[in-house]
């Protein structure tokens, strides 16, 4: 039903789609599968008419279309679900539906009620159309914008990521939709970059790389390797080298914390990381991480409880010089100057070190021979230490976070979503990063939210839930399942 | 002290508050509507200026108020264009083209009115107050609500008209998802760009309406900078609002009541107030209430931040 062959989008230097083709046929879901940056979001936003492709056909129903708005899209029956969802935060669920709905003058309340009663009934979850989507989970705000890509006529719909932020049992109940939406002819293109959902939902797999689509097979007809090394381009080793040590002494310990914070509030939590160890910390987006993390590296005060290193010291900036890193959440915000160049980037809060600040005065000479070894050592591409942070892709501003934050070998390492917009192998080299930190003796606090990750180099996982940890898992056969019933019902049961 | 509480409940004094909140609603309104698609307005002083000249030239060209009145509405517009060619179409800063607008409208009405009409002018065709028939004689009502300009009465309907637009239609809630995430407009397929157009060229003739409203039914003749800050007071006015544009009447009255009150202090020359500190109050007044208003609410997300297609 839909066709697209050799779809081409240049952004000045850099290609982002270069011969991209898809085709879907009715009643299947497709999954399109790629690292990040492999151009599957960009393909889709052509599909959706958001970007205007440099080149290529797409054919729907057979005949030839031009796709120069979402509206078109829409018109012809394509719906979409972006990986952050569109809706206005300020409006309630009923405007957003307004918004993207038919022309008419005023808001037509009481049809799109009735529209979002139909939806439920026939896909489930319960919607307020009333509610202001500010107050809704981010679970709820992709239940609400799948609702919302189902309106009317849709005959595809387009999934771009929509797992990212679920509960596993949110996940089902999505995955459950979209066999039901299936089974009554329509077909879906389901974007991720997740094997397992390959294979848990998916009827074909459109593979891309670097702008192209490399191969199309059927699911039932393919393995998880075959996968990934097209993903990859070559064979990926997914085992990490992860040999058990025994745990030291402990490096970080948290008693009675008690933190106010934007979104939610942590309560009375207790951890501690020892020596030669990676506690990681699961849970879904908002349960408290963020306010956990903060607390600890002295962003965020707390309201009770303590916080101290491995020395006895107590307080963050205390820690600082007892060698504690911290590789933030948000490299773009908390991590780097994007607009200074790297070789200060690279020496942020460490001037006191090695001689390079502590009279008072910049050894610049210093500072930038020390920038092009941690810049090699951190397999860094730049153009050298004098390049802007703000230049570099992703994947290389984060190496460069971590060669700040490791480059001085840290005795405890707070790391959170280090892994977040990388592909395969930039996440790789993060992660074996902090097991190299953990092999020589060091700690790390991971807190993640992704599963897999922190399954693949945990110790031990604590999953949070609701401001507090719901439980302690260590890695297993039966980890998955116990970490998503932790992370899973406690949500539930907390406040929506 | 009797005598100022009987000057607050003296007709006179509420008749002309009324009158002065007239050019603060109109601006005010039309503000609300541009921050709520997004755009900051720091021009409107240079915008009600520029109404308040263009309606007089074109009432003293052609002898017609309401001719008058809707030149002001084109002169904000053309105002409100150049602002929206800086900041929507080249994505420059808002606060920089406001502020360039607000010297440029004073340097230009200031230029061209010395060039048109040299320096003493004379009254040009203008409003006088609508009496409504038996309403208007009515006892202290009658004077405060139902003799006033039609600018009053347009400025009431207009607000009331706004807020149903902004708060019920769908293109209302465009100005919203304009001002609050374009992003999440783009991605339904409605121009972002167009919709901050129309909310910003509304403004503009709001605005103008406003300039026009001073000329044409205060003072019938245009002076210099004779908007003197009150598009100033119209832009505080609408963070005490919190962008809602039937707020901006109850405010602008309020801060009319301030300015009436100025006038009436000057007018008394009382010998212990020198005329300068009260023609400070209603300023002075903007600020502090400003102060404890700014908290209070919390201003359209992507307001000021410009926005181009990825």
């Amino acid at each position: 039903m839909l066709s697209i062959s050799d779809v081409e989008k240049r952004y000045d230097a850099t290609v982002a789609l270069s011969g991209a083709s898809l085709s879907v046929e009715p009643s299947e879901i497709h999954a399109l599968l790629g690292e990040n940056g492999a151009g599957k979001t960009t393909l889709m936003n052509v599909l959706d008419g958001i970007t205007r492709p440099d080149g290529g056909v797409i054919r729907w129903r057979g005949s030839e279309v031009r796709i120069d708005s979402p509206r078109t899209a829409a018109a012809l029956g394509i719906g979409m679900v972006h990986q952050h969802d569109r809706l206005v935060a300020a409006l309630t669920v009923g405007e957003n539906f307004a918004l993207a709905g038919e022309s008419s003058f005023t808001i037509p309340r009481d049809e799109i009620r009735d529209q979002l009663a139909d939806l439920t009934d026939r896909y489930g979850g319960a919607v307020d159309p009333d509610a202001r989507v500010s107050d809704l989970s981010v679970g709820e705000r992709q239940w609400v914008s799948l609702l919302r890509a189902l309106t009317g006529d849709v005959s595809l719909l387009v999934l771009d990521e929509p797992t990212t932020t679920l509960t596993p049992l949110e996940r089902d109940r999505l995955f459950g939709a979209l066999r039901e939406y299936r089974a009554s002819g329509l077909s879906v293109i389901f974007i991720t970059h997740k094997l397992d959902e390959v294979f848990a939902l998916c009827d074909r797999v459109t593979v891309m790389r670097r702008g192209r689509a490399v191969a199309t097979l059927a699911v039932a007809d393919t393995t998880r390797s075959e996968l990934a090394s097209l993903m990859v381009g070559q064979a990926v080793d997914t085992d990490f080298d992860k040999h058990a040590v025994e745990a030291g002494p402990a490096l970080l310990l948290v008693e009675g914390l008690s933190v106010r914070g934007a979104r939610q509030t942590v309560t009375g939590l207790d951890l501690e990381v020892r020596s030669s160890e990676i506690v990681g910390i699961a849970g879904v987006d908002g349960n408290g991480q963020r306010e956990l993390v903060e607390a600890i590296t002295g962003i965020r005060t707390p309201d009770a409880g303590s916080v101290s290193f491995g020395d006895g010291t107590a307080g963050w900036h205390a820690g600082r010089s007892a060698s504690v890193a911290r590789i933030p959440e948000d490299r773009h915000r908390h991590g780097l100057a994007l607009g200074r160049p790297l070789w200060e980037n690279l020496h942020l809060g460490r001037w006191h070190h090695r001689g390079l600040g502590n009279r008072g005065l910049l050894n610049r000479r210093g500072a930038r021979d020390r920038s092009g070894d941690l810049l090699r050592t951190y397999d860094v591409v730049c153009s050298g230490p004098d390049q802007l942070a703000g230049e570099l892709s992703g994947g290389n501003q984060q190496k460069a976070v971590l060669a700040r934050e490791l480059g001085d070998a840290p005795q405890l390492v707070i790391a959170m979503n280090p892994c977040r917009g990388l592909d395969i192998a930039a996440s790789r080299f993060v992660l074996d990063q902090l097991l190299e930190v953990r092999s020589r003796g060091g700690g790390v606090l991971f807190v993640s939210y992704d599963l897999d990750e922190i399954l693949a180099i945990s110790d031990r996982i604590l999953v949070m839930a609701s401001g507090e940890v719901a439980g302690q898992v260590v890695p297993g056969p039966q980890a998955t399942e116990e970490i998503g019933l932790l992370m899973g019902g406690a949500v539930l049961g907390g406040p929506r | 002290m009797d005598s100022l509480i009987e000057l607050f409940i003296s007709t006179a004094f509420v008749a002309s508050t009324m009158r002065l909140a007239v050019p603060l609603i109109l601006a005010g309104t039309g503000e609300v509507i541009s921050e709520r698609a997004g755009i900051l307005n720091i021009g409107l002083e240079g915008m009600m200026l520029m109404g308040s000249f263009t309606a007089v030239l074109a009432a003293d060209a052609t002898g017609d108020p309401w001719l008058g009145a809707l030149a002001g509405a084109v002169g904000g517009m053309a105002v409100a264009a150049v602002h929206g060619g800086i900041v929507i179409v080249w994505s420059g800063d808002q606060i920089v083209s406001g502020l360039a607008l607000n010297l440029g409208a004073l340097g230009l009405t200031t230029y061209l009115s010395r060039r048109i009409f040299g320096t003493g002018q004379s009254e040009v065709a203008h409003f006088e107050p609508i009496d409504i028939p038996l309403l208007s004689d009515l006892p202290f009502l009658g004077p405060v609500l139902f003799a006033q300009s039609p600018f009053f009465y347009f400025a009431l309907a207009a607000a009331a008209v706004l807020s149903f637009v902004l708060f019920r239609t769908r293109f209302g809630l465009s100005w919203q998802a304009a001002g609050e995430d374009p992003d999440a407009l783009d991605s339904v397929g409605i121009s972002v760009g167009r919709t901050r157009w129309t909310a910003l060229l509304v403004c503009g003739a709001m605005a103008g309406f406003g300039g026009a409203s001073i000329s044409l039914a205060q003072l019938f003749t245009f002076i210099e900078n004779m908007t003197g800050g009150q598009g100033f007071i119209a832009l505080a006015l609408v963070i005490v609002t919190r962008w809602r544009p039937m707020w901006a009447v109850g405010i602008a009255l309020f801060f009319a009541a301030a300015d009436a009150l100025s006038l009436r202090i000057q007018a008394l020359d009382l010998a212990a107030i020198p005329f300068q500190l009260s023609l400070m109050l209603p300023l002075v007044l903007t600020l502090v209430v400003y102060g404890f208003a700014a908290r209070a609410g919390r201003p359209p997300a992507a307001l000021g931040r410009p926005w181009t297609k990825a």
